[in-house]
């Protein structure tokens, strides 16, 4: 314990701060019958500002559908992860109170260019899962667009979509994607210091090995699916730090 | 690291700065892009030309050096990444405008695409070479 009155090293700060962070980046625990949720996170040396998040949705029409979120903060140190703390309760706020993820954005973008402008922005992505219907409702802000992995053997295709991030516009304007998952299906959310994720010698992974990983996979359970792509960059990066957070989520309709 | 950052400044009205990006932007680095804007500003400079033309990569990271870039030359102070909640204050500028005083030249298809999924591509003048750009802010 500090003494009373004394201040704490600013590095101590820090610790607490990344530990904060950390806490709040893990997803929480989420059951959805007939489906899979896995997700894992990498943090980078310095703190950092990714973020998910899974919860059910509200309301009388939302019984028994899902909400996902992923998100990255602009910048790095406390000052975004202080943001990734500010928005995670809120787009969960906006997610219950309209129960559609461009409208939840979109309240979102509002209230952080309106009422709490703070020269940071966000990618951020929410996707309502709805297992009765086998689809994803998905509004990305500015956000990596995610990949669909069929699991009929068709080629990994991108998710077309998205406006804007969040915090530098008035409107965002955003316009939802209909996603179908079939049995087997997986959808795979991820930030960009996936892709960016780098070796000693600069070479980037990027979304074609993305790609290669995920075929290679294909079929897979959403955590082994998770545990490849991880363990692929892993071995890429070999000793090189990583200059970026890592925040991958997979949602895997059973087949 | 893997970034060299070239500011050359041009007399005329208004006075520019040029700044040339070579290598990849990221985590790493975006912090002395913010640096190099900012003393060009400081010395003066009320026009800025991002030269992007041998930029290869680009993080989110540098999509925040050029929205801080942007504010910098608008005369606002940039959030500054380790500052905690004094970062966050209010800010009083419109993030709707258009900062007519900052152009990127040269974007290659990768860093392109970048902006324009993220939306950042409304807040610049695009311009295909460093001399379009400087003809569009000196009006030569």
């Amino acid at each position: 314990m500090a003494r009373a009155g004394a201040r704490w090293p600013i590095e101590e700060e820090l610790l607490v701060a990344q530990r904060i962070q950390r806490s709040l980046v893990q997803l929480p625990r989420v059951e959805l019958d007939g489906w899979e949720i896995a997700s894992d996170y990498h943090p980078a040396r310095e703190i950092g500002g990714d973020f998910f998040d899974a919860f059910p949705t509200v309301g009388p029409d939302a019984a028994g559908q899902l909400c996902v979120v992923i998100a990255d903060v602009s910048g790095k140190g406390i000052s975004a992860a202080l943001l990734m703390a500010f928005l995670r309760p809120l787009v969960r706020a906006a997610m219950d109170h309209t129960g559609d993820p461009v409208e939840a954005l979109e309240r979102t973008n509002r209230i952080l260019v309106d009422e709490r402008r703070t020269g940071m922005f966000v990618t951020m992505l929410c996707g309502v899962i709805d297992p009765a219907a086998g689809t994803v409702r998905i509004a990305s802000a500015g956000h990596e667009p995610p990949l669909l992995v069929p699991g009929d053997g068709s080629a990994v295709r991108e998710v077309p979509g998205g406006g804007p991030l969040i915090g530098l516009f008035g409107r965002l304007d955003l316009r939802e994607e209909i996603v179908s998952l079939g049995p087997g299906d997986a959808l795979v959310l991820y930030t960009d210091g996936l892709t960016d994720a780098a070796k000693a010698n600069r070479e980037r992974f990027g979304e074609e090995r993305l790609r290669a990983v995920l075929e290679a996979h294909r079929g897979a359970a959403a955590e082994a699916l998770v545990g490849a792509v991880v363990e692929t960059i892993t071995r890429f990066q070999g000793d090189a730090p990583a200059a970026d957070d890592l925040a991958l989520l997979v949602i895997r309709r059973v087949p | 690291m893997a970034m060299t950052i070239d500011v050359e400044r041009l007399e005329g009205n208004p006075p520019l700065a040029v700044v040339s990006l070579d290598g990849e932007l990221d985590a790493s680095n975006y912090e002395r892009v913010i640096e190099a804007v900012r003393a060009a500003y400081q010395d003066g400079a009320r026009g800025l030309v991002l030269d992007l033309a041998n930029l290869t990569f680009m993080a989110s990271s540098g999509l925040f050096a050029l929205h801080s870039a942007v504010r910098i030359m608008r005369g606002d102070t940039p959030p500054d990444p380790d500052a905690g909640w004094g970062a966050l204050h209010e800010m009083a500028a419109d993030h709707d405008s258009t900062a007519s005083n900052v152009r990127l030249a040269g974007s290659q298809e990768a860093i392109a695409r970048v902006l324009e999924r993220t939306g950042m591509s409304r807040l610049f003048g695009l311009d295909a070479t460093r001399d379009d750009a400087i003809a569009a802010l000196q009006g030569a």
